[in-house]
């Protein structure tokens, strides 16, 4: 019994230890260190239990999408509306219950998000961008059945394109805007916006005003609407993807 | 000696009978939020799911706890008088933290840290208790056999893990890190040492095992799984920043080979008796969970990939249900130890429902959440669908979630009316 014993004993040692070494090896060094916002977003973090329901890194609830890069999928705006009012966001799906934030605790939490997204694990996970909504690659996968039986033009396939860009990241316009008559979400609807966008702007032609809406949404902000769309479209998306956007906005008629 | 026997056995009744109403609490709490999952607009107005989901973890994890600590001190056979004073406060005090605890939860106190969840204070008394309970049961045991060595080993790792998690630094990577780790010894090498030692010793004590084999099953099972719960600890961590390869191919095999192991010397031995049909299941819920999903997600190239998904959640669960699953069997024993023949014959017909009810409903929790993991990893990593929708199309495999818990719930509430 003294070998089994020993044998024992030196697995749990040793299953010890790889579980501390292990661990520790990830401690951050100085450089990786909160700053102040930061760590008091943090502590907003946890006083409000968002670990409950989201994860970061991949590590946490699973009730709500993970927030590692929330803060550069959506930007302060966003986040500082949706914060401010999630019931009015996702209509249709799961809604995340209102806190009561401070406007300082929101900042704070921002910050956190933000200094969340930057650190080198981040780098690393997940392998693809974790998209909050949207249907992503099996509208893309739509298409591409299309292609496969009959051949599109150009023109068509930019169309598609923005059909699929519409709804998945890293645009997902329909997070705020539905494409249906008279329904609102966080921002208007984009149903008849090619027919609307020729006249809303004096001298500003349809894919221009369109193109500014996406680059720079604080220009033309629609009556009735706050400022909260996302100012970094222009960062996240390339030439391509807001001219395939544009596209398929362009085929939104009235009629 | 009777009266130390009568005495570590009322203590740990008393506990077994906690266990399994905190489980059945736990069952509800469970259901509230799985319901949530499937519908989140009327539920969310009796509980947000943060505090349900909070609240259900504590509950589990104090039920695992509470019974590991009957099945100890139902290891005792002789304790002094300090020690026999000192135990029914000890129970007393465990209690009342268990009742707290579940206050604590339905008034949405908890703390939200993932896997430590109870306020500060009611963390502290919980370690001290334990700590408490530890000293007992190495009194009364004197650590003689495998059973009670590998035990207290496996409670002292369980009170150092929740000493661990009261380490609060301020920073949220360092906080994740040491509670990861915390969690981890807490459950993976100290609760699973403790129900090791405890599934055993009941093999032995049913006379499925002779005393030699089933104390070098205790030591050989005991170290491949505080092995295998080592190195399946730091494989989210690892996975998440990317690191070391030599870790992944080790967590990979000594998950595997320890789970085999356990399962297959448990399935030998396990030689139908009513009792230790608990252990089988507690053996085929560790091979799932520590073995099969902790090696599976410990390789970078699948678990970048499931971290984050009901898959790595289900690890967890899997392998505290295991550990339920022989304080089960050791308050089945408890019962049977205490009833005379005539009402031992009549009892076993009817102590079937119970299991199978909850061995289906386990079961089934666990495909289901398994299933659910596999096209969230799907939908969401692979095909990019966004994570509300994915959660649309789990739908179905949510209503099997409930289905199976219903079941589970409804097995727990007969085993403890059986009594």
């Amino acid at each position: 019994m003294t070998g089994a014993r020993a044998f024992f004993l030196a697995c749990v040692v040793v299953g010890i230890l790889v579980a501390g070494a292990g661990g520790l090896a990830y401690i951050p060094g100085d450089a990786g260190a909160m700053p102040e916002a930061a760590a008091d977003g943090y502590q907003v973090w946890r006083a409000n239990g968002c670990v409950g329901c989201h994860s970061l890194y991949g590590q946490g609830g699973t009730f709500a999408p993970d927030l590692t890069h929330i803060h550069s999928q959506r930007g302060d705006d966003y986040l500082r509306e949706f914060l401010a009012n999630p019931t009015a966001f996702h209509p249709d799906a799961r809604r995340m219950p209102r806190f009561a934030l401070t406007r300082a605790e929101t900042d704070q939490l921002l910050a956190f998000l933000d200094w969340v997204d930057e650190q080198p694990t981040a780098e690393n996970w997940p392998p693809r961008m974790i998209a909050v909504n949207g249907m992503g690659g099996l509208t893309a996968s739509n298409a591409a059945t299309t292609t496969t039986t009959v051949a599109l033009s150009e023109e068509d396939a930019a169309i598609e394109r923005g059909r699929a860009l519409f709804s998945a990241a890293p645009a997902a316009c329909s997070t705020c805007h539905s494409l249906e008559p008279n329904v609102t979400l966080a921002g208007p609807s984009l149903h008849g916006i090619a027919d609307r966008a020729w006249y809303r702007i004096p001298g500003v032609g349809p894919e221009d005003y369109i193109r500014a809406s996406i680059l720079a949404p604080s220009d033309y902000v629609v009556e009735g609407f706050t400022d909260v769309m996302q100012k970094n479209f222009g960062e996240a998306l390339n030439s391509q993807q807001i001219s395939d956007l544009i596209a398929f906005l362009m085929t939104q008629e009235e009629g | 000696m009777e009266a130390t026997r009568e005495s570590t056995d009322s203590g740990a009744h008393t506990l077994f009978k906690a266990m399994i109403a905190l489980l059945v609490v736990y069952a509800l709490v469970a259901l509230l939020g799985a319901a949530q999952f499937v519908d989140d607009r009327t539920l969310a107005g009796v509980m947000p799911y943060h505090q349900v989901g909070a609240w259900a973890a504590v509950l589990l994890r104090l039920a695992l706890l509470t019974g590991l600590l009957g099945g100890g001190l139902a290891m005792i056979e002789t304790a002094n008088e300090r020690t026999r004073a000192l135990l029914p406060w000890l129970v007393r005090g465990w209690l009342a933290l268990l009742v707290l605890a579940f206050f604590a939860g339905l008034l949405g106190l908890l703390e939200g840290r993932a896997g430590l969840e109870l306020p500060p204070l009611l963390d502290v008394a919980q370690v001290v208790l334990l700590l408490g309970f530890i000293g007992v049961v190495a009194d009364g045991t004197k650590a003689r056999d495998a059973f009670s060595l590998v035990w207290l080993l496996g409670m002292g790792i369980v009170a150092a893990g929740g000493l661990l998690g009261l380490l609060l630094t301020g920073d949220a990577l360092r906080d994740q890190l040491y509670g990861t780790l915390a969690a981890g010894l807490l459950l993976n090498v100290g609760a699973v040492l403790a129900m090791v030692a405890l599934a055993f010793g009941l093999l032995h004590r049913t006379g499925a095992l002779y005393k030699d084999g089933a104390e070098s099953s205790t030591y050989f099972c005991g170290g491949l799984l505080a092995l295998a719960g080592g190195v399946v600890t730091v494989a989210p961590l690892n996975v998440a920043n990317g690191g070391s390869v030599l870790l992944q191919g080790l967590t990979v095999i000594v998950a595997l080979f320890a789970a085999v192991i356990f399962a297959l010397r448990i399935l030998r031995a396990a030689n139908g008796a009513r009792v230790l049909r608990w252990l089988a299941l507690a053996a085929v819920l560790l091979f799932g969970g520590l073995g099969l999903l902790g090696a599976l997600t410990a390789v970078e190239a699948v678990g970048r990939w499931t971290l984050g998904t009901r898959l790595s959640d289900l690890q967890t669960l899997l392998t505290s249900l295991a550990v339920v699953a022989v304080g089960l069997g050791a308050a089945e024993a408890a019962r049977e130890n205490a009833l005379r023949e005539e009402h031992r014959v009549l009892r076993r017909g009817l102590a079937g429902a119970p299991f199978w009810l909850v061995a289906v409903g386990v079961i089934v929790v666990g495909v289901a959440l398994a299933g659910a993991g596999l096209v969230q990893v799907y939908l969401e990593r692979v095909v990019g669908v966004g994570y509300l929708e994915t959660q649309e199309y789990l739908a179905p495999l949510y209503a099997a979630w409930i289905a199976g818990l219903t079941a589970a719930g409804l097995g727990l509430l007969a085993f403890g009316l059986a009594d």
